[in-house]
């Protein structure tokens, strides 16, 4: 479909100038780009055009056209449109130029489609990001020919710290009383100022992808995408869903989107909360610890209301969700959330003048709006750097086009503005929830009938509480062909270590928390041992 | 005699049990503060029996560390033993060997963590000792100061400015008895969620019960040589003072533990300096009102 409309016409001047293929689809803008001219068609749409990189994803479509793909997903979050750059690899030659130097976001993208697919990227270092140092070479697990079950004969090695004499090294995790999921941060300091960074992530990989695209159902998919994280489960489902309804262009039922928004809303509620207790445990000061958490039982009382579990909701479906909002729901939520903004408003302006709250808070772990916008950061992170970015606003999806909300931002970069953002945000929050709840229409929940075409693309990005969710789908017979899920950790991990570099020691778990990572979200790898226990790096039966 | 050394006995050993039925009771008042119901005010007895039973993981500095241990233990108790003496007996040899007794323990207390092989350790011995350079010689300082100018006000001869010096010296006095319990702010040694217990991360078993216990002997100690101290030199010494000086030093942990809900911790670069400059302020004024006093 070709469009007039004028936030299109720079992209269509792309074919002129770089001989490129254009065509648009609704929202979404489809570049295929011969390799050569990759880097300088990214260069042009992050630099020049401003748009934002989502991440990369690599596909082996040998079975369909005999060819590798690999597609940069973009987004024009001032025209509300998805930039999708594809381009087309030889079989038997899948390499392709790295855009790293033009868009430094993309460096951990471009590895792990090296690891798990073997697409090499020319004019960059390469290392190997996903994959544990023992798996062999020549074995891509998102390869079509290898199955969901291999496992590879391999046995675990050690990785060992190395310190210098001018700088101790100080190990963070990967089990550490700061971090609630295995990751590892080397600190190294001089005194107790911390001079540089190692970050070695990527110890849990649960074989999503793989294990969406190989044996199960589209509807399947959906529990599959909700066990992605505990804590921001329904912003997966919700944005896999939208993303095959897109590919498959379903008109789901208004009344399905709104629910779908609120319940998104108490999620973000729910990890704000959640975020917040954590922040005040690290700076020492349980007692908003415990009465942050205890707030958020509230809103753990409101999601069983709406969806009949505390957590993992599970009420997405592909055409709409399995649960109806009545007015008896509607009007105990509406007094439970009242209650919930009373207490959390006269609780959060106490917690923040508490003196070593404040001090410890203010000018720490500072991400300067140049290091955020460099490196493509998500949600609060990239909003408390001066970035006005917000998903719900920029690329609306279910109902927030119904819902009039401030996206706070805040110029600092530092931890006090990212905490203050995600409390502006929980005020937003409470506010959406009760313009959907009243303007929720009647009808039905869930379409009666749909059919999901194959070779259809859909991507979709969600405001998670920790930012932007990206799912593409490549659609395919009864499943996805393609699946791939990027979440905002992802993005703002690599942003740690210019938040870190040159600051007290004692601020780094405060400075690590308060990108609120998500490290299961993020990871690739989780080794499940015939016996169901779990274990680290030692490869005995990989799910991939 | 053999009475005197049994009833000495007996309020140590009140003493120590106190010590450890009162981190309960700071235990469940935190809990109410918190919400919560909190565990039983006998918990970290049962905590302490439970980990004389664990095992030990055993250290490279084994040796050095149990020596250490248990001599930092052993001297707070026999400078609990002199504390209780001082408040029957009132006899400032007495007093003054109960606080060198506390010094002693206090530098090896501080001192241990550096003995050990870990970095989580060693920067929280590190930060202990900035601590307790700063804090230490200010509660000494400042208990010398106080007992001096009470004797002074006591003798009956004295100015109004030595009253201006007693309530600087009692400011510092209680600032640095509660910075010297460990509890938030200055609870930077250990910060459990930024160095996995710093000073603890690499005790177990019997060697962290002991280690537990001269946490909580400190706190006891630390208070009560500061109450007693304002007793014997106000009401008198005698068993009256002593029974009132343990009943004051639990009120004074159930302050400490009500204030230690309400703060979150400091760091390691602002602490020390922040009690730095207040203690030279508030010690030099002091000082300065009693030398005034004395020779002016």
């Amino acid at each position: 479909m070709s469009s007039t409309k004028p936030e299109l016409e720079k992209y269509y001047k792309l074919r002129e100038e770089y001989g490129v293929s254009i065509y648009v689809d609704r929202d979404t803008v489809y570049i295929t780009t011969p390799r050569e001219k990759l880097v300088d068609i990214a260069s042009k749409l992050f630099n020049e055009y401003q748009c934002t990189f989502r991440t990369c994803v690599g596909t082996d479509e040998r079975p369909i056209n005999g060819f590798f793909s690999l597609t940069h997903i973009f987004t024009d979050d001032r025209s509300c449109l998805y930039v999708l750059v594809k381009t087309y690899l030889e079989s038997d030659d899948p390499r392709v130029p790295s855009i790293v130097s033009v868009v430094p976001g993309a460096d951990w993208c471009e590895m792990e489609a090296r690891d798990l697919l073997g697409i090499e990227f020319t004019g960059r270092q390469q290392y190997r990001l996903v994959l544990p140092p023992e798996w062999p070479n020549n074995v891509y697990p998102l390869r079509k020919e290898v199955p969901y079950n291999y496992r590879p004969p391999v046995r675990g090695v050690s990785e060992r710290v190395t310190t210098t004499v001018e700088t101790g090294v100080v190990p963070i995790g990967p089990y550490h009383p700061a971090l609630h999921e295995p990751e590892y941060f080397e600190l190294y300091v001089e005194g107790e100022r911390v001079v540089d960074v190692n970050y070695r992530g990527f110890h849990v990989h649960r074989g999503i992808e793989k294990l969406g695209e190989s044996r199960m159902t589209y509807q399947q998919v959906n529990f599959l995408a909700e066990r992605i994280c505990g804590i921001c489960g329904f912003e997966h489902s919700t944005c896999y869903a939208l993303a095959v309804e897109k590919a498959a262009k379903l008109e789901v039922p208004e009344r399905a989107q709104f629910i779908r928004s609120i319940v998104l809303e108490v999620e973000r509620l729910h990890s704000h909360l959640l975020l917040l207790g954590v922040a005040f445990h690290l700076l020492g000061y349980d007692t908003g610890f415990m009465h942050t958490w205890r707030i958020r039982e509230k809103i753990m009382y409101i999601a069983e209301l709406l969806t009949g579990s505390r957590k993992t909701y599970g009420i997405n479906l592909i055409g709409g969700v399995r649960k109806d909002i009545n007015e008896e729901k509607k009007l105990k939520v509406l007094e439970t959330i009242r209650e919930l903004e009373r207490e959390f408003k006269s609780f959060i302006e106490t917690a923040l003048s508490v003196p070593q709250v404040k001090r410890r808070l203010t000018g720490t772990g500072v991400l300067p709006k140049e290091y955020a916008v460099k490196l493509s950061v998500e949600g609060p992170v990239a909003r408390a750097s001066g970035i006005n970015r917000d998903a719900r606003r920029d690329l609306p999806y279910a109902a927030y086009k119904y819902a009039s909300f401030k996206v706070p931002v805040y110029t600092e970069g530092d931890n006090m503005s990212r905490i203050l953002v995600r409390v502006d945000e929980i005020f937003e929050s409470i506010s959406i929830i009760e313009q959907l709840l009243d303007k929720i229409p009647k009808g039905p929940i869930m379409l009666d009938r749909y059919e999901i075409p194959e070779g259809r693309v859909g991507v979709q990005v969600v405001e998670a509480p920790r930012g932007g969710d990206v799912h593409f789908v490549i659609t395919g017979r009864g499943k996805p062909y393609r699946w791939r899920v990027r979440a905002p950790t992802y993005s703002n991990i690599p942003a740690l270590k210019v938040m870190l570099k040159d600051q007290p020691l004692a601020d780094a778990p405060i400075t690590i928390a308060s990108i609120d990572p998500c490290f299961s979200c993020t990871d690739r790898i989780l080794v499940i041992r015939s016996d169901g226990r779990r274990e680290w790096i030692r490869l005995a039966g990989v799910g991939i | 005699m053999l009475l005197l050394y049994l009833s000495l006995v007996l309020t140590t050993l009140v003493g120590s049990i106190l010590s450890v039925i009162l981190d309960g009771v700071e235990r469940k008042l935190k809990a109410r503060i918190q919400s919560r119901i909190g565990p039983p005010i006998t918990q970290t007895l049962y905590d302490l029996l439970k980990l004389t039973v664990k095992e030990s993981k055993p250290l490279h500095t084994a040796p050095f560390i149990y020596f250490s241990v248990t001599s930092v233990v052993l001297t707070m108790m026999l400078s609990l033993v002199h504390a209780h003496v001082y408040a029957l007996n009132g006899n400032v040899l007495i007093f003054t060997l109960s606080i060198s007794l506390l010094a002693v323990s206090l530098t090896m207390f501080t001192l241990i963590p550096l003995l050990i092989p870990n970095p989580f350790a060693y920067t929280g011995g590190i930060r202990e000792l900035l601590l307790s350079l700063v804090n230490e010689s200010a509660y000494l300082i400042s208990l010398t100061v106080t007992v001096v100018t009470l004797s002074i006000i006591r003798s009956g001869e004295h100015s109004y400015i030595i009253l201006l010096s007693l309530a600087l010296s009692l400011v510092v006095l209680f600032i640095s008895s509660y910075a010297l319990t460990g509890r938030v702010p200055f609870d930077i040694a250990e910060a459990e969620p930024e160095l996995a217990s710093g000073i603890l991360v690499e005790f177990s078993g019997k060697v962290l019960a002991v280690m537990l216990f001269s946490t909580l002997i400190k706190r006891y100690l630390v208070k009560f040589i500061l109450v007693a101290s304002l007793l014997v030199n106000t009401i008198g010494w005698g068993v009256h003072s002593l029974l009132t000086s343990i009943l004051l030093t639990t009120l004074l942990w159930i302050i400490y533990a009500t204030i230690s809900a309400i703060l979150g911790r400091s760091r390691v670069d602002i602490a020390p300096l922040t009690l730095g400059k207040l203690y030279i302020v508030l010690l030099g004024l002091s000082i300065t009102g009693l030398l005034v006093d004395l020779y002016v």
